[in-house]
């Protein structure tokens, strides 16, 4: 193995370190990071570079350590460095900008310090970097179209915004921009998500360089050591570099660039006549230039003695198995859809399998499906990202084999997009829409640019359907719902057996679901439902609630009132005369396919879906009762109106008789298989699309 | 000089010639960065003391990279304070009869030029060692010697080495490169140590320690300290490890640890009777003066046979292995601890101001000058 390490011990020493390991894992190196000389505070974007190189040391016996930016080499560094020296010494390689002999000498003697040896020293050339420039060569991804990237581009200018805009409208070609995280943040607050903008650190160069065909590159690159990375894994693996910078100093010192026009506005046309007729022939001639044989990471691998590298090169994901990465919200909807649609995936030889939050577990091994447990915030993290930092090692290390991740959620972690990026997988983005108006979901939306496909399971009502993005990736289902169909008898018995169970008969049964208390405070609600049932001796009411609830004592101790715990609400609810719960998707869904009565009491938490809308637009057609979460006198009365005065009965007249859309879980099932197994899973099964 | 001929004289066809008498060259400029820290400064300080007595002595201050930010030393300020020999910062030109040049290590980060030098002779005085034990050079040394000798016109040049460890690094790299026209000199410029003397205790006990800057060169490995400093002892101080200190966890329960400067000394001297001296194996001490300082103060000295090789008889040489054993022979035996330690006392006269001076003069008339002079 080789230990990385820095000579520094600044943030920008350590955003350097995350570069090289990265671009050295890519190189097929076995590249790790000790975790006890990485100090707290770096930024995120380092974190997650790190992560799933970090080892608790020491080094065994053969290892090597790989010091970069040795001319930056401190005593802090030094010292951290003991750590890894063996007793016997240890073999160590120093890289970076040596500018005198006196520097070359000086590192030497005080690596031989530490190690026991001197080390073997590598000037980095002349770009002056941590270490020489050297590049991997992407594994080849097939794309319908060429596909752009603009390297820091000045879209300062009206007319270079506009010209970029046009553009992006090319039916020829695919368009992203790489910049500094101020220029995409400016330029995302004024236009938008719609042309991916990656900033440099949000994505390995070598992830990157797999996603691109065509650079062209605007502003000098010398000084950022990512995009020389970038740039050298482009020329390696036979990408069109494009100098645009002025002067063209980028194609006078390298013979790997072709010149470009200065101007945006000119791009489209020289792109259309001098580069695409013209992609395999560059192709070559790049390939072939000195400036990727001096890239060539060949003479790094030698210098390390690195065992050499496996030949195979993948051009797609070895297995074919599906990931699925619900999130956990409130409850477990993200979960329940994901079980739906996978349960409805065309039987593989790798069965589908789960990355999810341990209180969905149970649920998703309940439908069969094996699933790696992921780890929830916590207030003993020190950092809101923490808990992500190690799922994403966690599937990152499950997707090894994967082909497809299919994610369910509103916030697209950084575990999500980074393993989806680096491990090449097919994304697929199951997006349940009606976001509330004031939520700022940009950071998810600018995340969509990583996934091949967005399935938007569909409202039951047309005006609740709303687009957030558009493009023929984005993909409208019908809703995503677990239909019952629960014949009389069966209700009957049911009941019946309800009612020995808690030794409580009774004629009319309500069931509430409004929630463990996560995502606000129920007590209210439901001593308010619990006293209203109290004062009946023809009710039994039961409370249902995640197997994972914490109780509540507000919740216990009536007499007409039980809490069940269970993953089957479904079967109790289709049992009940009605129904009282929030208006989330998937139960709001599930009481109009399953045509159970329903008083909504929508969640109307900020980070929540817009349940209010939702309940609205069912109460408004008459089809179900609606309070709101602080008006305890209008659920009573909407309650009783439930029991006694004959609205349950209207509201199942009603609902027998709607019409609603088709059910999407095998549709969501069919697009899913069709990103993952290409457009030959369309034949066997053909899916009518509607983009969005 | 004899008065000319006069015209008239019948000898005047056969001029009248004599050799000038020898000249003496009194006048000695040593130069330095007066700012380097450590040993070698008071050695230097000694060194201005023997020598402003014995020669017309200046001394020209360097104020090279490498020490930029620092004071003076206390040490050399002391030594110019009591001889009244006088300090000139970085004049244009340096100018007498031998200029001495100390540490041309400290010129590895200098891009600025040296002063113009005028001398007959110019001796460099090799404190940190050309070589490391491994055979790589401890510094850039071609580089260091290049600034010098662009500044440099002199009659001859010579490396004075401090030590014979010293001196057979700066012979190999001599021998391994080009004739660059150095000559090693045949004298060592040894460190000036008068320290007082303090007789070694009767009832010696296992109270170990050591002394120096904390430079990473100067300590083993951690597992090597840990043997040397075993739980064992009675008692394990050492001052300048600040190293350790910086990672707590490298600080075993039963070290006294301290800083460099945290306690003065005498009195750490005072706390052991073993000074258990190793550096790291990819480095040694051109002299050390740490060590003449522990035989002073009536302690026995173990270090490895490279260092000890400039002490001869004054120290136990050891390879590290049988620290305990010789400890443990020497505790058994206090008579013959205290005859240790006073017959290496007895032989620390060498390192003497006087031995010093004469040592030196010596050597420059033996380094003699570019050409008698006819007149």
């Amino acid at each position: 193995m080789f230990w990385c390490e820095t000579g520094g011990e600044t943030p920008r020493d350590y955003d350097a370190l995350a570069l090289f390991v990265a671009q050295l894992a890519a190189a097929g190196a076995p590249a790790v990071v000790d975790s006890r000389g990485v100090p707290d505070g770096l930024s995120r974007y380092v974190q997650f570079e790190l992560a799933p190189y970090l080892r608790e040391g020491p080094p065994e016996g053969r290892d090597t350590v790989v010091v970069v930016g040795a001319h930056r080499l401190t005593d802090g560094r030094l010292a951290r460095l003991r750590r890894l020296a063996g007793p016997s010494g240890r073999r160590v390689v120093a890289l970076g900008a040596f500018e005198t002999r006196q520097a070359v000498t000086g590192v030497k003697a005080r690596l031989s310090y530490v190690f026991g040896q001197d080390p073997v020293t590598r000037e980095s050339g002349e770009e002056g970097g941590d270490w020489p420039d050297f590049g991997v060569a992407p594994r080849v991804d097939t794309a319908a179209r060429p596909r752009l990237l603009l390297l820091a581009p000045d879209l300062g200018e009206r007319a270079q915004a506009s010209a970029l805009m046009a553009l992006a409208l090319s039916p020829r070609l695919d368009v992203a921009v790489l910049t500094d995280g101020k220029s995409k943040q400016e330029w995302q607050a004024a236009h938008g998500a719609e042309i991916p903008f990656y900033q440099f650190a949000e994505a390995t160069p070598a992830s990157l360089a797999a996603r691109i065909d065509i650079c062209v590159a605007f502003g000098s690159f010398a000084q950022n050591p990512r995009a020389r990375a970038l740039i050298a894994n482009l020329a390696l693996g036979g990408a069109t570099l494009i100098d645009a910078t002025p002067g063209h100093a980028g194609a006078r010192a390298s013979d790997a660039f072709v010149r470009g026009p200065l101007d945006l506005l000119a791009l489209g046309p020289f792109i259309s006549a001098e580069i695409l007729p013209n992609l395999r022939r560059i192709a070559e001639r790049v390939r072939g230039s000195r400036f990727a044989a001096a890239r060539d990471a060949g003479s790094l691998l030698r210098l390390l003695e690195a065992p050499a590298r496996p030949s195979r090169r993948r051009s797609e994901p070895v297995g074919g198995r599906i990931l699925f990465n619900p999130t956990n919200g409130v409850g477990l909807g993200h979960a329940q859809r994901c079980v739906l649609v996978a349960g409805a995936l065309a039987s593989a030889p790798e069965p589908p399998v789960f990355a999810a939050f341990p209180s969905c577990s149970r649920l998703i091994k309940a439908h069969g499906f094996d699933v790696m447990p992921l780890i929830g915030r916590s207030g003993q993290h020190t950092q809101s990202h923490e808990n992500d930092l190690a799922n994403y090692v966690r599937l990152r290390a499950l997707a090894r084999d994967a082909r497809t991740l299919v994610f369910d959620g509103g916030y697209v972690f950084d575990s999500v997009y980074r393993v989806i990026l680096e491990r090449r997988l097919r994304g697929v983005w199951i997006r349940r829409g009606l976001w509330q108006a004031s939520q700022d979901n940009s950071v998810a939306l600018d995340r969509e640019k990583v996934f091949d496909r967005v399935i938007v399971p569909g409202e039951a009502f047309e005006e609740l359907n709303e687009t957030y993005s558009r493009g023929d990736h984005v993909r409208l289902v019908g809703p995503i719902v677990q239909r019952l169909t629960l014949d009389p008898a069966r209700r009957a018995d049911l009941r019946a057996r309800l009612a020995e169970r808690f030794g409580l008969p009774f004629e009319r049964l309500v069931v509430t679901l409004l929630g463990a208390g996560v995502a606000a405070d129920r007590g209210a609600q439901l001593q308010a439902l619990c006293g209203m049932m109290e004062r009946r001796t023809d009710v039994l009411h039961l409370i249902l609630v995640w197997p994972t609830a914490v109780l509540q004592p507000v919740w216990l101790g009536w007499s007409r009132s039980r809490v069940v715990k269970t993953h089957s609400a479904g079967v109790l609810a289709a049992a009940a005369d009605f129904c009282v719960g929030a208006a989330g998707y998937n139960f709001f869904h599930e009481t109009l396919y399953n045509r159970v009565p329903a008083v909504f009491v929508p969640q109307t938490g900020s980070y929540m879906d817009d349940q209010r809308a939702r309940a609205r637009a069912a109460h408004d057609r008459g089809l179900a009762g609606l309070a709101e979460p602080s008006a305890l006198m209008v659920l009573e009365r909407e309650v009783g109106r439930f029991l006694d005065g004959g609205a349950a009965e209207q509201a199942r007249t009603r609902l027998a008789a709607l019409e609603l859309p088709a059910p999407g879980v095998e549709r969501a099932a069919r697009l899913i298989e069709e990103v993952s197994n290409g457009p030959a899973a369309l034949e066997r099964d053909p899916v009518a699309d509607y983009p969005a | 000089m004899n008065a000319p001929t006069s015209a008239g004289d019948p000898a005047a066809s056969a001029p009248r010639l004599a050799w000038a008498a020898p000249r003496v060259a009194r006048r000695m400029t040593l130069v330095l960065d007066p700012r380097f820290p450590g040993g070698t400064a008071a050695a230097v300080a000694a060194e201005i003391r023997a020598l402003s007595g014995a020669f017309d002595l200046a001394v020209v201050a360097l104020e090279t990279a490498m020490f930029k930010g620092r004071e003076v030393n206390p040490h050399l300020a002391e030594a110019l304070a009591a001889t009244g020999v006088d300090m000139a910062w970085q004049p244009a030109v340096i100018h007498a009869d031998t200029v001495v040049l100390h540490n041309p290590a400290c010129l590895k980060f200098e891009r600025a030029p040296l002063p113009r030098i005028s001398c007959q002779r110019a001796f460099v005085v090799t404190h940190e060692n050309f070589l490391r034990p491994n055979g790589a050079e401890g510094f850039d040394v071609a580089g260091c010697l290049a600034r010098i000798e662009t500044s440099l016109v002199a009659g001859r040049r010579w490396l004075a080495p401090v030590s014979d460890w010293n001196r057979s690094g700066v012979a190999s790299w001599l021998s391994a490169g080009i004739d660059s026209g150095w000559r090693l000199a045949d004298f060592d410029w040894a460190n000036i140590c008068d320290f007082d003397l303090a007789p070694p205790t009767a009832t010696p006990r296992d109270r170990r320690g050591r002394h120096s800057r904390p430079g990473f060169e100067k300590f083993p490995s951690r597992e090597t300290m840990l043997r040397h400093f075993p739980a064992r002892a009675e008692r394990c101080v050492l001052l300048g490890a600040d190293g350790f200190l910086d990672d707590p966890e490298w600080v075993p329960r039963h070290w006294t640890a301290l800083r460099f400067g945290e306690m003065d000394v005498a009195s750490f001297l005072g706390e052991i009777d073993f000074f258990v001296y190793f550096t790291n194996p990819m480095w040694r001490e051109s002299f050390g003066r740490v060590i003449v300082e522990a035989i002073a103060a009536g302690k026995l000295v173990i270090t490895d046979p490279g260092t000890a090789a400039t002490f001869g008889e004054a120290v136990v040489a050891s390879d590290g292995g049988d620290v305990d054993a010789i400890i443990a022979r020497f505790l058994a035996e206090p008579e013959r601890y205290q005859a240790f330690v006073r017959s290496a006392q007895a032989s620390l006269a060498r390192f003497g101001p006087e031995s010093f001076v004469r040592t030196i003069r010596a050597g420059i008339e033996r380094s003699g000058v570019e050409a008698d002079v006819l007149v």
